[in-house]
């Protein structure tokens, strides 16, 4: 958690820094998490906080974006609540008007361990943002994740994200909200004992939140 | 008056004038009340001796012309011709009335204003100019060709404006400047017009005043004219885009994702993305509802641009213009005096 906040210091620090950016946005949201692995019974929602860095510069953009969540089990067996703390960084760069091609990282860290899986991974994708009015933009986004990593071992075999998401701000540019949806499913797979086990993750995220833009 | 053509003066006298201006010498008075008389020995006994006293100018004109007339009348062409040849020494520009007398006396007038080198007519118009962009018209007319020199005289200066062979009417203009080109200094000036042929000569002055006052300057323009500023931006028409884009995304994003849920992990609850699809929706309809926002109009903009530019450099010039016309003078000329030798 440390690094995460240290992470998230050194970009604002980084953003602040570059005195010809266009919009530099800071904000904080509020999420709802549904967690899911292994078969659908074995779920887990809650909701938490998070919050978002945001950097435009011409072309580039560039987005810091983390969440901590307490989730409670679905199944009253499951008596375990846990907590899921991610960091997202995704950089894209526009490629046509509208379009833009991504990559970055993540990592989701759980507490108690073992409660969940932890997962790591990078991520390659594209995203379409439409600026339906001056004040209005909308985006969808898709990424393949690349070699994702588990606390408990085992490699994946589909790994994607989805995403949605709308924001509606002033004029110029000071004030937004913001509410998105991020979709991952992971196709993991463990070979405990040289024998293949499938145990799926998949989550779905929806956070609605206020942003400030300095410039 | 010749007793054997009764029938010829009797023509001559209803055409000769009657009524001349009063006179205040009273011989000339007698004169012309002899001359009403038909009594044409006394008009011209009358008339010589007011000549022989002292008589005003005006008097003095009426004199010869009373005798010119009486002469014609009298058909003694001769001394007609000398009597009027006074007359237009003393006054060139009075002429007969043709209207009111008769050829004859009308031809002995032409007669003797040929035989003698007067100017007549001299007459300087009204005008107000730039010193150096203007000038004012000085009119005259000789009685027979001769050197013509039109002289400006008074303030300290003494300038000739023209030396020309001038044959009847001619035009001179002045343009009001010293020999160095500035404008002449205000004040009272004498416009002399001298008729030169060989020893004769005859001049005929014009006083004018010359007032010195500033050129007015030109107002910038804050638009040219013909030429209106276009809007710079215009509000298309309402429409269902935005809608239509926040149903493309959502219809896309959710039917993929929906699609891509691990059959084992189905939970059929998607609080998530239901709650941020109503929002990118909600969000394209208000979008589409709302009144669009204004939207530059780049052809409108370059038009402006252009036309602030033009207006910019036009009032650039107008101000150089000003500055040069805070240096000029203008100069305003009215006759002040009448012509006379």
């Amino acid at each position: 958690m440390r690094k995460v906040l240290g992470g998230l210091c050194l970009l604002a620090l980084a953003g602040s820094g570059v005195a010809g950016a266009q919009t530099i946005r800071f904000g904080v949201h509020g999420v709802s998490l549904t967690h899911n692995e292994v078969k659908k019974e074995k779920g887990a929602d809650g909701t938490g906080f998070g919050g978002v860095t945001e950097l435009r510069v011409g072309r580039l953009h560039f987005e810091a974006k983390v969440y901590h969540a307490q989730l409670s089990p679905w199944l009253e067996s499951d008596t375990v609540e846990f907590k899921a703390t991610q960091l997202d960084i995704r950089v894209s760069f526009r490629v046509a008007p509208g379009i833009a091609l991504e990559a970055g990282g993540g990592r989701r860290w759980i507490r108690p361990e073992l409660a969940a899986q932890e997962v790591g991974f990078i991520r390659l994708g594209a995203v379409s943002e439409n600026q339906v009015a001056r004040i209005a933009s909308v985006w969808v986004r898709g990424a393949y994740l690349v070699r994702p990593q588990f606390g408990g071992g085992g490699e994946a075999g589909l790994a994607v994200e989805l995403g949605l998401g709308a924001g509606v701000g002033t004029a110029n540019g000071r004030f937004r909200v913001r509410a998105e949806y991020e979709f991952q499913r992971i196709d993991r797979r463990s070979y405990p004992q040289g024998l293949e086990i499938k145990v799926p993750i998949q989550m779905a995220v929806a956070r609605f939140g206020v942003e400030l833009g300095l410039w | 008056m010749k007793r054997g053509t009764p029938v010829l003066c009797g023509l001559l006298l209803t055409a000769a004038p009657v009524v001349l201006p009063a006179q205040e010498n009273p011989t000339l008075r007698r004169a012309q009340e002899a001359y009403d008389e038909l009594d044409f020995a006394g008009a011209i006994t009358y008339a010589r001796r007011a000549l022989q006293e002292r008589l005003s100018r005006g008097d003095r004109v009426i004199a010869y012309e009373l005798l010119g007339y009486t002469y014609g009348a009298l058909d003694s062409a001769r001394q007609a011709v000398e009597a009027f040849r006074e007359l237009i020494y003393l006054d060139p520009d009075r002429e007969p009335d043709v209207e009111r007398v008769s050829p004859r006396i009308t031809s002995l007038y032409a007669s003797a204003l040929g035989q003698v080198l007067v100017v007549r007519r001299v007459s300087v118009d009204s005008a107000s100019f730039v010193a150096g962009q203007g000038s004012v018209p000085v009119r005259f007319a000789v009685s027979r060709a001769s050197r013509a020199v039109t002289r400006v005289v008074g303030e300290g200066l003494d300038l000739v404006i023209d030396s020309q062979l001038v044959a009847g009417a001619s035009q001179v203009n002045w343009q009001a400047l010293t020999e160095g080109g500035d404008p002449v200094p205000p004040g009272i000036y004498q416009v002399v017009v001298t008729a030169v042929e060989g020893r004769n000569e005859f001049a005929v002055p014009v006083e004018v005043t010359v007032r010195h006052g500033s050129v007015d300057t030109v107002p910038h323009l804050t638009s040219l004219p013909g030429y209106t500023e276009q809007p710079e931006f215009e509000t298309p028409p309402r429409n269902w885009r935005p809608f239509g884009i926040a149903l493309l995304s959502t219809g896309l994003a959710a039917g993929a994702a929906i699609a891509l849920e691990h059959g084992d992990l189905e939970s059929g609850e998607r609080h998530e993305l239901g709650g941020v699809s109503a929002a990118v929706l909600i969000t394209g309809l208000v979008m589409s509802l709302k009144k669009p926002d204004p939207r530059p109009v780049p052809a409108n903009i370059l038009y402006n641009q252009l036309l602030r530019e033009q207006l910019a450099q036009r009032n650039a010039e107008i101000a150089s213009q000003n500055a040069d016309r805070r240096r000029q003078v203008m100069l305003t000329i009215v006759p002040s005096g009448g012509a006379g030798p």
